[in-house]
Order: structure tokens, then C-alpha cells, then sequence
């Protein structure tokens, strides 16, 4: 997967050289609906990577600065044993991590950190506290990761809830000393405007 | 002995080699590795801790101690390596999972072994393709880009002889040291019992300590067999469960999040029948089944947590587990009991906001 895990990102990579370039494009400021339900506001222009054919069409992965610095992604309906990051083809030793809709807020912050650290990044939970998501009871969990690959201390950040059994959320961490800084208010405004359509 | 030739035959120090040579390249790249590992934020900087594992590491390497410097690293898999310039690395994982310095040693003294023969070199002469050089860089935990192609790309090991050789004098090295030889076939033991518990994530199929021939099996019957002609020794469970406490509930809670549970609960019935009076490793079962939530996990969570405080000294979060079965089954005043002493157990901890909430939740 190319969130976070860095084997998997080789294994995006190798899958990649074997078909086409990765596709990116730009996202416009404005509102967006993604899937079928989560409606937020756009602040500023993001870059969108077409990842659907490792990620699936629940989640989408978006970067200000660029994959290898920041990431965003957004979770748009995880459905009840559906696996929040793709398989790692490099190496399928390694667990996968599914959400359950019967989670609670503790296991879904356990389900984050497990896929975060796939890789053998470090992660320290900051704090996880209760924060309505998108007009639902939401959870806010804010991490910090030393990533494996390159040492670098991350600062991260999901605000997510469970509504009609499915995980909506988004994720965004950045290095912490400049990259998060900089963009985290936009970010803070995109979870605060998230809404989900009946 | 054959065990007693083969280690006075490495009696002497290895000589640094020609920076020309390409051994002594290879030398210049793990210095340059090793500087990269000392400033890395996954070392384990604890003085005492590291003299510790160091001073096991000379027991057994002798005269070569002063080239051998041993690394402690954050990593919740199970693993050694040494490096062709004498830098070790031992991993939490490995920690974790040996109950005493016997079994330790016997897996330093491995290492040592394929330090001692030179066998980097034989391997790196092997290795003419980029992507085995990566692999064979990986060999000695080398991170970042080359490692993860190493990792992409398969992994790279010693030849069957060169395991054998160095099984071989790493069981020479901890029975000359004063080890329990015996303890050498028991970590193999170990390990075949956590890869049977889950053969899709067997841990021998992408540790580089394990991706190699001759098989599990038959490495720990020679072992074994080797192990009975030598005289018994020391196994110091008790000196190294101290030496590890102040990590333990940090790395079985790296563990539990591994979500391996199948392999996880067969290292935790392990450790809990080797340490029954334990609370850190029951509390940690107990998480693991909780996680799972599969059948009849959560009852079997929740008799952990129990057993847990019944032991004492139990970890706070084993009331935070009881309190999240007790309000998955909706048990408002259990789980409002339970919560609440977590909050007083640990009124610093990152998730107190959300556990008041469910206080409150039982409140309303």
C-alpha cells in the first residue's frame, strides 16, 4: 500500500513498472462528494492519485507536497470486513488490517497503528479522544511515527466515525517539524466541513 | 572436541581489510551503516541495558570482544545480525521471545560464528546482481531504499554450510562461556512452534535470522544432539526477566498490535507458563483474544484481565479491556467500574479523554 508502508510501496512501485505511470491529478477547491456519502469542502488544491486499483473504491489517497513527504488519505465507506490498505504483494507474511463495524473507537486507533507500523515504523499514540466526524459521533485519534524507511518523525492525524456500519475517516500525517504545520489547518478544515449524505 | 577446534582456529583477532579490497569496501559501507545506526531514532539507548547484552556478547566472543559492538534495536521481529565490521544488532522481538541469557547467547554466539568464519565474504562475491546485493545488504539490517528491495526482492542468506558452521560455534562459544547448550535447540523449538501456528505469517519465511536452509527441524536436532555431548550450564532466566522488565509491556504491546494472534498466543502461552505470576504477559493474552474478537474470545479476554488483577501489579489498560468488553455487552455498571479505576490508575494516558467520555456515556 502506499500509505505508510514502505515495503508496500515498493510493491506499488514494482506493480506500477510493469503496467503504466502513476496517474495523478489535480483537485480544484470546492466541494466534493467521494463515494457515495462523504461530502467535504475543498480549502485549496490538492493533488488526487489514482491508487483505486491497490486501495479499492473506498479510500483515495491524496498529497499536498507529494507521496513521499505527505499523504492524506480518505476513507469513504469501509465496509465491515474490508481491509483498510492494500495487500502487500512483496510480502504477504506481513497481517492485513480490517475493520469490523463492530469496533470501537480503542480498536479502530489499534486498527490504525497495526497498519502504520507494518512496516516496522514506530508509532506513539498522542491522544485519542471523542470528536463528531462529519454530523456523527466521531473519534479523533493524533499520533506521532518514526518512519522505517527514512527515519523521519511524522505527525499525524485521523478524525473518523462509524456511521450505518461503515468507516468513514480521514488520515493525514507530514513530517512534523515543517510539512504538517503547514498544512494542518487546511487539513482541520476539511475534517470540520465533512458531512455524510443520507 | 570438533566443538574446541573450531573455535581455536578463530582465536585470533580479525585484521581490518585493505580499503582496496573489496572486503575492506564492504567494511567502509557497514561503518558508514553502523554511524547511520547510532543516530537512529530505533536504537534502544539504555547504557546499563546495552553494557549488559554487550558483556554476554564477550563471554562468548572472547578475544574478540573489543571488535564486536552490540546494537540494541526497536523491532518487534525476531532477529540478530552481525555485521562483517563486528556491528551487532539485536532486535526487541528477539528479546521478547528468549526466556533467559542461555538462549540469548545461543543466538549471539550464531552470529558471532558467521563473524568469526568470514562467511560476508564468500556471500558477497556471490552476490553480482544488484538486486542480491541489496538482499545481501539486508542480510546485515541495513534500512531504508536498498533493504526494501532486498525485502521486494526475496531475501539473501548464508549457505547451508555456513549455518552449520555457525551453529556450530555458536554452540562452542556459549558452552565455553558457561551456557546451557541445551537452550540453543529450545529457541529453534520456539520459533517452529510460532511458524506452525500460522504458516501463512510463518516468522522463518521473511527473517533473514530464519531464511535460510538447512530447515528448522533438522537445525534443531543437530543442535540438540550436538548440545548432549557438552557439559551443562547456566541458563540465568532469573537475571535476564529483571534486566527486561522495564521493556516488557512495551514490546508485548508492539506484539498484540502485530495482529498475528494465532502466532501471538502461542508465544503468550509460552511465556505465561514459563512466568505464571506474571501479570504483564496475561494482561498482553488477554488483548490479543480482545482484538481477535472471533467465537469465545472476549470471554476468554476477559478471564485473562481477571487473572491479571488477581495477580497484581497488572497494567492499567487491563482495566480499560475489561471496561470495553463490559460496554460491548452493554453492562453499564461493570464497564462504568472498570473505566473509572483506569482513569485513576493512569490519569496521563493518551486515550483518557475518550474513556471518560464512556464514563460519562454511563452516566447519562
Amino acid at each position: 500500500m502506499k500509505i505508510i508502508s514502505t515495503i508496500a510501496t515498493v510493491a506499488l512501485a514494482l506493480s506500477l513498472s510493469a503496467c503504466s505511470v502513476l496517474n495523478i491529478s489535480k483537485v480544484d477547491a470546492g466541494d466534493r462528494l467521494l463515494g457515495e456519502r462523504l461530502q467535504i469542502k475543498v480549502n485549496s488544491a490538492w493533488n488526487f492519485v489514482d491508487s483505486s486499483f491497490v486501495h479499492g473504491p473506498n479510500a483515495q489517497l491524496w498529497t499536498k507536497e507529494g507521496m513521499a513527504i505527505d499523504e492524506m488519505m480518505i476513507y469513504t465507506g469501509v465496509k465491515d470486513g474490508e481491509k483498510i490498505h492494500p495487500e502487500n504483494v512483496a510480502n504477504a507474511k506481513i497481517p492485513n488490517f480490517q475493520f469490523r463495524s463492530t469496533m470501537q473507537p480503542e480498536n479502530i486507533a489499534a486498527m490504525f497503528e497495526g497498519m502504520l507500523t507494518r512496516d516496522g515504523s514506530t508509532y506513539k499514540l498522542i491522544r485519542l479522544s471523542p470528536a463528531p466526524f462529519a454530523g456523527a459521533k466521531g473519534f479523533r485519534i493524533e499520533y506521532s511515527l518514526i518512519r522505517k524507511e527514512n527515519n523521519v518523525e511524522l505527525t499525524g492525524i485521523i478524525a473518523g466515525a462509524v456511521d450505518k456500519g461503515q468507516l468513514y475517516a480521514i488520515l493525514y500525517q507530514a513530517p512534523r517539524l515543517e510539512f504538517f504545520p503547514r498544512h494542518q489547518i487546511q487539513v482541520m478544515q476539511m475534517i470540520g466541513s465533512a458531512q455524510l449524505k443520507n | 572436541m570438533a566443538f574446541a577446534a573450531v573455535n581455536e582456529s578463530n582465536s585470533a583477532r580479525l585484521q581490518r581489510p585493505d580499503l582496496a579490497t573489496d572486503e575492506g569496501g564492504l567494511w567502509a559501507m557497514m561503518d558508514r551503516e553502523e554511524g547511520k545506526l547510532r543516530r537512529s531514532p530505533f536504537l534502544l539507548r539504555d547504557t546499563p541495558f546495552q553494557t549488559y547484552v554487550q558483556e554476554i556478547a564477550c563471554r562468548l566472543g572472547g578475544e574478540h570482544c573489543p571488535d564486536i559492538r552490540v546494537h540494541l534495536v526497536r523491532n518487534r521481529y525476531f532477529n540478530a545480525m552481525m555485521a562483517p565490521n563486528g556491528m551487532m544488532q539485536v532486535w526487541s522481538g528477539l528479546m521478547l521471545r528468549v526466556e533467559n541469557e542461555a538462549q540469548l547467547a545461543a543466538v549471539l554466539g550464531h552470529e558471532i560464528g558467521h563473524y568469526l568464519e568470514r562467511h560476508s565474504l564468500a556471500m558477497l562475491r556471490d552476490a553480482k546482481s544488484r538486486s542480491a546485493f541489496a538482499s545481501f545488504m539486508a542480510v546485515f539490517g541495513v534500512v531504508g531504499l536498498i533493504g526494501q528491495l532486498a525485502a521486494a526482492g526475496g531475501l539473501y542468506g548464508f549457505s547451508r554450510e555456513n549455518e552449520r558452521k555457525a551453529d556450530e560455534i555458536g554452540l562452542s562459544l556459549m558452552s565455553k562461556g558457561g551456557y546451557d547448550p541445551r537452550e540453543a535447540a529450545t529457541v529453534w523449538h520456539n520459533m517452529l512452534l510460532e511458524a506452525k501456528a500460522d504458516p501463512a505469517l510463518d516468522p522463518t519465511k521473511g527473517s533473514i535470522f530464519f531464511a535460510t536452509h538447512p530447515p528448522i527441524e533438522e537445525r534443531r536436532e543437530t543442535l540438540s544432539k550436538m548440545a548432549s555431548t557438552l557439559p551443562q550450564g547456566q541458563t540465568n532466566a532469573a537475571q535476564w526477566q529483571e534486566r527486561i522488565a522495564p521493556y516488557r509491556l512495551e514490546w508485548l504491546n508492539e506484539e498484540v498490535k502485530r495482529n498475528a494472534p494465532l502466532q501471538s498466543l502461542v508465544l503468550l502461552n509460552r511465556l505465561i507458563e514459563r512466568n505464571p505470576q506474571q501479570a504483564d504477559y496475561t494482561f498482553a493474552r488477554a488483548e490479543v483474544y480482545r482484538l481477535r474478537a472471533k467465537d469465545n474470545d472476549l470471554d476468554l479476554a476477559l478471564a485473562d484481565y481477571q487473572k491479571a488483577q488477581s495477580i497484581g501489579k497488572e497494567p492499567p489498560e487491563t482495566h480499560r479491556g475489561m471496561g470495553m468488553i463490559y460496554r460491548e455487552r452493554k453492562q453499564v455498571a461493570e464497564a462504568k467500574t472498570a473505566f473509572s479505576r483506569y482513569l485513576e490508575l493512569a490519569p496521563e494516558a493518551s486515550d483518557f479523554l475518550m474513556i471518560k467520555s464512556y464514563v460519562e456515556e454511563t452516566s447519562a
